[in-house]
């Protein structure tokens, strides 16, 4: 089930009415929840419920045995166990045929055939984030963070929660627990802030994301015939397109669990305002840059040590997150080349400035810090094409082709018209994240000092925007990973 | 929360209402769909001769020109799983049918309407022709398919500017504004053949099952099908990919072979249309039309005697 479908829009009404007027106490509430996300995971393949009752299981019973261990050895064996039964699912899954295609290559080189048979497997959605989230329970009881949880429907609830089930963001037992296992209130701040977060997160997704995905589509399928120009101008708008659609998911997520009376962590913080890199990627999926740094980057030494050692690490935590997003090389390269950037700011000792929101309590920005963040833009502006592009090669020649002299020529769109709309709404866009980029969502204080009505207009103004101007219906881009 | 639910809502009713009501509006606005099935519906005990298929047969086949009653049931993008479900619908219903047209073009077995950005037409068969095409909710609606740009220009066109909102005549055979497009055919073939050539072939099985459902439902009741591949400007055959239609021109052979109630024709290279026959590089004008469906008429005629 999609946020954005009509589906979705009865569903959510239904489960809220049940969740706060029928099933009032905690653990009727829990198991309502439960019964609501495997339908809406249902909704799209019944079939791979059972792999995340596996999961849940997995890890349910594996962090009880951890915890009943005496000895740390003991304890390390289930952790090891755990780490591999989740791995082990999601690389058959995700990368099984990837490493058969490279085995086989790499034999090649060497003169043998090797001949490995590929399998049809389908990615079940959701897979990377819901195993990322059963695999960090088990390892914090291990390291002691948190008790293990003797409630199956509270650890269920836990693993399978709706809102954030197949594309995240990606949470932690320790946050999301608690909240599963105490009575939850009706807030009507909260709920309300929720209904603005899924406003906006709506607006991102069908309006930006979708209407910027009929031009990227177009460019980067028949580049070959395209000037440089376009070429860099499909580009800029696949770069703000997997923003919105990506932002435009986790803010509709969070929204939806706050209307349940849950905080969701927060899981991209404006990061198109950053000022370097090394800004962009604490602002950027939040939910699995700190996954990787705690579970990942940090036990591999972290930023400790010396400059080669940091450097090491930092090259290791985006290769495997290129590799997160699958199964190819060209996301392998892509953290290759953000990790190249990191480097400077490494070397200069600077890649921990800028903790801070941009032009903070000012209008508009300096000019350093002007400079800084359209650097960062149009580096990931060329470092997406990698991200988007079908294959390592295509990127490379579609990288050859802007650098032509078909650069200095104007942008040949399908429609000009529309282009100049998607223009003129991606400036609206960036006008409101600019003014809310201090707060938790875009929305949560815009026009909180007018009256009510001129804050109605604004938000019927913004549903006016997403019914006018929908773009034809796409699948969100982090369903694939 | 009464607070919360009571504000929700004072915001959602105006949203809801101007929404029922565009949808009210639209569905009272004429148009192709509704006109054949009440047609097909009037004539039933008549039609000898069926025509189903893409804007290929809509606008490539004229009843007029058949010696038989005939009846165009094709429609703009119209798949050939939308064909079977027409199909199904009112074979039964037309005891004097004796044939089948249906087209069996280069995107047959690669497209299906579900799929891809034509998919918002599945509610005109859903809510004109009562088809159960589609289990999402937004196909039972016009204001859920069609996006509110679109709408507002069909009501402006209709309610305030009178025009007149039916592209088909009677018969079901639609003609274009003009005889030829405003571009030359070199460029619209090649556009064409580009656009519609398939980025994989996973639903060439699933499109040939429903080739033979139709002609075995068409067998059951004896039915003759004859399967054509329409004529095109060479600038759309010359670039079309071989592969695809290969598949496309083997399936027909197939049917003809496996089945002795189908018939396969392939018109693509047809030598007799000129320039002047075609609107653009894969639609025939209504001269290109009134050809061709003299043609097929005479065909028609010599299988039958």
């Amino acid at each position: 089930m999609l946020f954005n479908s009509i589906d979705f829009a009865i569903f959510v009404p239904i489960v809220f009415v049940l969740y706060w007027f029928v099933f009032k106490d905690i653990k009727t509430q829990n198991v309502l929840l439960i019964i609501a996300s495997y339908v809406f995971y249902a909704w799209w393949d019944w079939r791979f419920l059972g792999l995340i009752m596996l999961s849940t299981l997995i890890d349910y019973t594996i962090g009880l045995a951890i915890a009943r261990q005496q000895k740390q050895a003991s304890k390390k064996n289930y952790l090891v166990l755990s780490i591999l039964l989740n791995l082990g699912i999601l690389g058959f899954f995700k990368y099984y045929n990837f490493f058969i295609e490279n085995f086989n290559e790499a034999f090649l080189l060497f003169g043998r055939t090797l001949d490995l048979n590929y399998l049809n497997i389908i990615l079940p959605v959701g897979i990377s984030f819901y195993t990322f989230q059963t695999m960090s329970y088990s390892i914090d009881i291990y390291r002691g963070k948190i008790k293990p949880t003797s409630n199956l429907i509270a650890f269920a609830s836990y693993v399978c929660f709706f809102p954030q089930l197949v594309a995240g963001p990606i949470e932690r037992a320790s946050s999301f627990l608690p909240q599963v296992e105490k009575p939850r209130l009706f807030d009507y701040r909260k709920a309300t802030d929720g209904l603005k977060q899924i406003l906006w997160g709506l607006f991102k997704k069908m309006v930006i994301a979708d209407n910027c995905a009929v031009f990227v589509n177009d460019i980067f399928e028949n580049y070959v015939s395209y000037s440089g120009s376009t070429l860099v101008f499909g580009a800029f708008l696949f770069t703000i397109q997997i923003y919105c659609d990506f932002s435009g998911y986790s803010d509709i997520a969070i929204g939806v669990a706050r209307l349940f009376g849950f905080n969701l962590k927060k899981n991209f913080a404006f990061p198109y305002f950053s000022r370097n890199i090394a800004e962009f990627w604490r602002r950027w999926h939040i939910s699995l840059t700190t996954w990787f740094k705690d579970y990942f980057y940090i036990p591999m030494g972290g930023s400790r040590g010396s400059k080669w050692m940091k450097l090491r690490n930092t090259f290791a935590i985006f290769l495997v997150i290129g590799l997160w997003h699958g199964a190819h090389w060209k996301f392998v390269v892509y953290g290759f080349i953000n990790a190249l950037h990191f480097v400077p700011y490494i070397i200069r000792g600077k890649n921990t400035k800028y903790t801070t929101v941009v032009a903070y309590n000012k209008y508009i920005p300096n000019a350093k810090e002007l400079f800084g963040m359209f650097h960062t833009f149009l580096f990931l502006v060329f470092a997406r094409i990698f991200f988007r592009s079908d294959s390592l090669s295509i990127a490379l020649d579609y990288l050859n082709r802007i650098a032509s002299f078909s650069i200095f020529n104007l942008p040949q769109f399908p429609n000009r018209l529309e282009a100049i709309v998607l223009l003129v709404l991606i400036t609206f866009f960036f006008i409101v994240e600019w003014f809310g980029r201090a707060k938790e969502h875009a929305l949560e204080q815009i026009f909180s000092k007018y009256k009510r009505t001129y804050r109605l207009a604004f938000y019927y103004s913004i549903v006016f925007l997403i019914v006018y101007f929908n773009g034809e219906e796409q699948q969100f881009l982090y369903f694939q990973f | 929360m009464k607070r919360f639910i009571k504000q929700t809502l004072a915001f959602l009713i105006p949203v809801l209402a101007i929404a029922l009501l565009l949808e009210v509006l639209l569905r009272q606005i004429p148009n192709d769909f509704a006109l054949k099935r009440s047609q097909i519906e009037l004539h039933k005990d008549s039609i000898e001769t069926l025509l189903l298929g893409s804007s290929h047969t809509m606008y490539g086949l004229n009843p007029e020109y058949f010696s038989e009653s005939t009846y165009n049931l094709g429609h703009v993008s119209q798949t050939i799983d939308m064909d079977y479900e027409l199909l199904k619908t009112y074979l039964k219903d037309l005891p004097k049918l004796k044939t089948v047209v249906l087209r069996l073009s280069y995107t047959t077995l690669h497209e299906q309407l579900r799929y891809g950005s034509e998919s918002w037409r599945l509610k005109d068969y859903s809510l004109y022709y009562d088809l159960k095409v589609s289990s999402k909710l937004k196909h039972k609606s016009e204001v859920l398919s069609v996006k509110l740009k679109n709408n507002l220009t069909r009501l402006k066109d209709y309610y305030i500017n009178h025009d007149d909102m039916i592209i088909a005549e009677p018969s079901g055979w639609a003609s274009f504004d003009q005889e030829q497009v405003d571009k030359p055919l070199n460029e619209v073939g090649l556009i064409a053949a580009k656009k519609h050539t398939a980025k994989d072939n996973s639903l060439v099985e699933e499109n040939i099952q429903f080739l033979e459902n139709i002609v075995q439902l068409c067998k059951a009741e004896g039915v003759n099908v004859l399967l054509v591949t329409m004529p095109a400007h060479n600038s759309y055959s010359d670039n079309l990919n071989q592969s695809q239609l290969k598949l496309v021109l083997q399936a027909g052979k197939k049917m003809e072979t496996s089945y002795d109630n189908c018939q396969y024709l392939n018109l693509l290279n047809a030598e007799n249309f000129t320039n002047a026959d075609f609107y653009d590089g894969d639609h025939l004008n209504s001269r290109g039309a009134m050809k061709l469906s003299l043609f097929i008429d005479r065909l028609i005629s010599q299988s039958i005697n």
